[in-house]
């Protein structure tokens, strides 16, 4: 066994290429048991692909590694789980056809049989899912699903825990008791490691931050240290936000793109959205807020009928498409960003931008002169470079520019952006923002779905507020107080 | 009042399940003498169809891993049951045990290597393997090639007696697959087939879970080869080591409700009695099968089984509502 003063982790020169992508690259990192460290670091600085060498999923193609006094170079899948790693992932991976609490159980198996029922109960209790353990894994929320994430992995009494963004989708009360769960876990004296985008969940928890940038560790300090450091500021924040960028320059008006009345829609037995009405005029935008769990992702499928309408319609340009098909609605010219990006990840960028085309013969005129990927080009400079680079292999900030051109490339009139910033680094979202803001100045209609309140309602025409399907609030950003935006978020009446 | 029904049918659920499973074995072993022979033979055959799809259904369905290799094991039971009668003269029914363990080992041997493959990979593979063990079947002078193998005198047996080991046969299958999707194993199965990944973060490891899953559906199919060595009273290599069988298995599946425990019976029936009565209609017999498996994979991709749960739900759900 290993001395209690030895270091939990040890990591000399840790390098990790993929073909010629180095993602990790000589990272030194020392984590004592006890400690709350958090890993900061862009979209694409290899803060993932680190964490799966911890977590041993993958092998590190030069350093040394040693985690819980075990070497981490030569190591099979399944195996860090048994040397007292947990690792809860970024998008959860439950076992959907188990119960919740055979999902816990499983991990349990690690452990002596005598100690097994022990583990699964604190796991549970600890995270709050005692009275969900008879559910189907494969029906809970998202919020439920990190939960069972994290009760998984505290099932394998694990000596060092590893936290993936596990706080990416959430906010409000949602984070607060995500936040407080991590707490827990560190309190009963866990080592923990965690890598997050969103900075309060950083601030709050972490004693040592370690900021990541093209692979390299950049720095390491407290967070203070960390937040106030002008490289870290200006790699991971961006400089000032540009005020001009988000300007609009033509002002919205005239006639109406997208209309809905009275819609309800939902799932089974379940109502998640109730007589939802909105309009959308040329070259507006409408950003729709609400908490986990409100009916966002719901009425962006309504929109583009992925889920079915219950009562109310939905108008497109002045027609009935209630009971039209989603790709007959994707040729008209409503576009979709899913939430998730859903590119094709084998496919090269360009052939995922291709697809997106209402013809091939948009495709050929990228040799002349017109095309709507030349749009796309110019909003995205960068997608000219990875042109040829498989979707599959982009960061995360890449791929929703890629997600962005493929529905821009259709020419759509209205374009829905479901969870735009999800997971992405603060400048990688004002990036997209500006994005957002230039395609309805050439006079595309929005709607986005944002959990990045503040941002969302800075470059809003107009706000929808949902809460528990309802509309609670719709009208003018200026309009809408703190306190009502507390309300719809936090439930206080 | 419903919960608490479903309350306790879940806390007895496993007792409930083997005795079931025990009782209803029991009295059709008992009763052998009171049917004609004609039923003892179709009776064997249904139950050897049965425990072919449960065996598959542990491996395809549970475990998600589409095999199309099954035929080998069916293949190795019934011709070493055959094999050893004839050079050995061993009693039949520990021959028949022996061939069934002959047939796991054979089962650990080709899953080391096939699990290394995923998906369609898996099915390819499995595939090739089969197809080779044919080749190899076909020509090899020690079973008589490709002329048919006749079972000595100690194999035959009256049709109540087959009927009794294809019973008994039946009901180990049931007992020994319910306790393996039941224990902790199983758990692990199913997790692998949901989600690899996060099934290794949790500590399972793939290979060591899956291999005895393949040797337990291996000797169960190896088993059901064997009695079915007793009914054909002449093996060929065409009639034994015949991709139709993994074909049959996941046809069954599919149809009755692929990873259930009730799916394999409930297609095992349907697809026995369909191929029965349609027999007798000659080349439309086949269009017909393929028809049914059209109509159930396109509307109840569930299965027969996915079909019953959801109309139960539905009725559970619209009480619960009614009592609102």
């Amino acid at each position: 066994m290993s001395q209690p003063s030895e270091p939990i982790l040890v990591a000399e020169g840790v390098t990790r290429t993929f073909g010629g992508v180095t993602a990790v690259n000589n990272v030194d990192l020392i984590v004592n048991p006890g400690e709350l460290v958090g890993i900061m670091g862009p979209n694409g600085a290899g803060k993932s692909t680190f964490f799966s060498l911890v977590a041993g999923a993958r092998k590190p193609s030069a350093g040394k590694l040693r985690v819980c006094g075990k070497d981490f170079t030569k190591i099979g899948l399944g195996d860090a789980a048994r040397f007292g790693v947990g690792l809860a992932h970024q998008i959860p991976k439950p076992f959907k056809k188990l119960t919740v609490r055979q999902n816990v159980d499983i991990a349990s198996y690690v452990l002596p049989r005598s100690q097994r029922k022990a583990a699964v109960d604190y796991a549970l209790e600890v995270s709050g899912l005692t009275g969900r353990q008879s559910k189907m894994a494969g029906d809970l929320g998202l919020l439920e699903l990190k939960r069972l994430e994290i009760a998984r992995v505290l099932a394998l009494d694990p000596k060092l825990v590893l936290l993936d963004e596990v706080a990416a989708g959430l906010s409000g009360s949602d984070l607060d008791e995500l936040i407080e769960l991590v707490r827990t876990v560190h309190a009963s004296g866990k080592t923990v490691i965690l890598v997050e985008h969103v900075q309060e969940v950083i601030h709050k928890l972490a004693e040592r931050v370690v900021v990541l940038e093209w692979g390299t560790k950049l720095m390491e300090g407290t967070p203070a240290q960390v937040s106030n450091d002008p490289r870290v500021v200006e790699i991971y924040l961006g400089s000032a936000q540009n005020e001009s960028a988000l300007k609009r320059d033509v002002h919205p008006g005239g006639e109406t793109r997208l209309k809905v009345e009275g819609l309800s829609a939902g799932y089974g037995p379940v109502k998640v959205l109730d007589n939802v009405s909105l309009e959308v005029k040329k070259g507006e935008i409408l950003t729709v807020l609400g908490a986990n769990g409100a009916g966002k992702t719901t009425l962006a499928k309504a929109l583009e009928g992925m889920v079915k309408t219950r009562t109310g319609s939905v108008w497109f340009n002045g027609e009935d498409i209630t009971d039209v098909a989603t790709f007959a609605r994707q040729r008209r010219g409503l576009a979709l960003v899913p939430e998730g990006r859903r590119l094709f990840g084998e496919l090269t960028v360009r052939e995922n931008l291709r697809l997106g085309l209402k013809s091939e013969r948009g495709f050929k005129a990228t040799h002349k002169d017109q095309s709507p990927l030349d749009k796309v080009y110019s909003l995205f400079p960068k997608l000219v470079e990875l042109n040829d680079r498989q979707a599959g292999q982009l960061s995360g900030g890449e791929q929703q520019m890629v997600a962005v051109g493929r529905a821009l490339a259709g020419e759509p009139d209205v374009i829905i952006f479901d969870e735009l910033s999800l997971g992405l680094a603060p400048i990688v979202v004002d990036r997209l923002l500006e994005a957002v803001v230039q395609i309805a100045n050439w006079g595309t209609s929005v709607v986005l779905i944002e959990q990045n309140i503040h941002k969302a309602m800075a470059v809003a025409d107009k706000i929808l507020v949902l809460k528990r399907g309802e509309v609670v609030f719709s009208g003018k950003p200026t309009d809408f107080s703190e306190e009502e935006l507390q309300r719809a978020y936090l439930g206080a009446s | 009042m419903i919960r608490q029904i479903f309350g306790f049918i879940a806390k007895f659920r496993d007792p409930f399940t083997y005795g079931t499973a025990v009782v209803v074995a029991a009295v059709l072993y008992l009763t052998a003498s009171s049917l004609d022979r004609g039923q003892q033979n179709d009776l064997t055959s249904l139950f050897l169809l049965m425990t072919l799809a449960l065996a598959w259904n542990l491996v395809g369905g549970y475990g998600g891993q589409f095999s199309l290799g099954h035929s080998i094991f069916v293949g190795v039971g019934s011709y070493a049951t055959a094999v050893i009668l004839t050079l050995l003269g061993w009693p039949l029914i520990p021959t028949m045990i022996i061939a069934a363990v002959m047939s796991a080992l054979i089962g650990l041997l080709l899953a080391y290597p096939l699990l290394r493959l995923r998906g369609p990979y898996l099915a390819v593979g499995s595939l090739g393997m089969a197809v080779a063990a044919y080749g190899w079947m076909i020509n090899w002078d020690f079973t008589k090639a490709s002329q048919a193998y006749a079972m000595p005198k100690e194999a035959q047996v009256d049709f109540a007696t087959m009927y009794q080991f294809a019973t008994v046969l039946l009901l180990i299958a049931i007992v020994s697959i319910v306790a393996l999707v039941r224990s902790p194993l199983g758990l692990r199965l199913v997790a692998l087939r949901d989600n690899e990944l996060g099934a290794a973060s949790i500590g399972v490891k793939r290979v060591r879970t899956l291999l005895p899953v393949w040797a337990l559906s291996g000797l169960l199919t190896g088993a059901m080869g064997a009695v079915y060595a007793v009914q054909q009273g002449t093996l060929t290599v065409d009639g034994t080591f015949n991709i139709q069988f993994s074909l049959d298995a996941a046809i069954i599946c599919v149809i009755g409700g692929l990873g259930t425990l009730s799916g394999p019976f409930i297609g095992a029936i349907i697809i026995y009695f369909l191929r029965k009565y349609s027999a007798e209609y000659q080349n439309y017999a086949l269009l017909i099968e393929a028809v049914v498996l059209v109509i159930v994979v396109r509307f109840f991709p569930a299965g027969i089984v996915g079909l019953i749960s959801k109309g139960f739900r539905a009725i559970v759900h619209r009480r619960a509502a009614a009592q609102k």
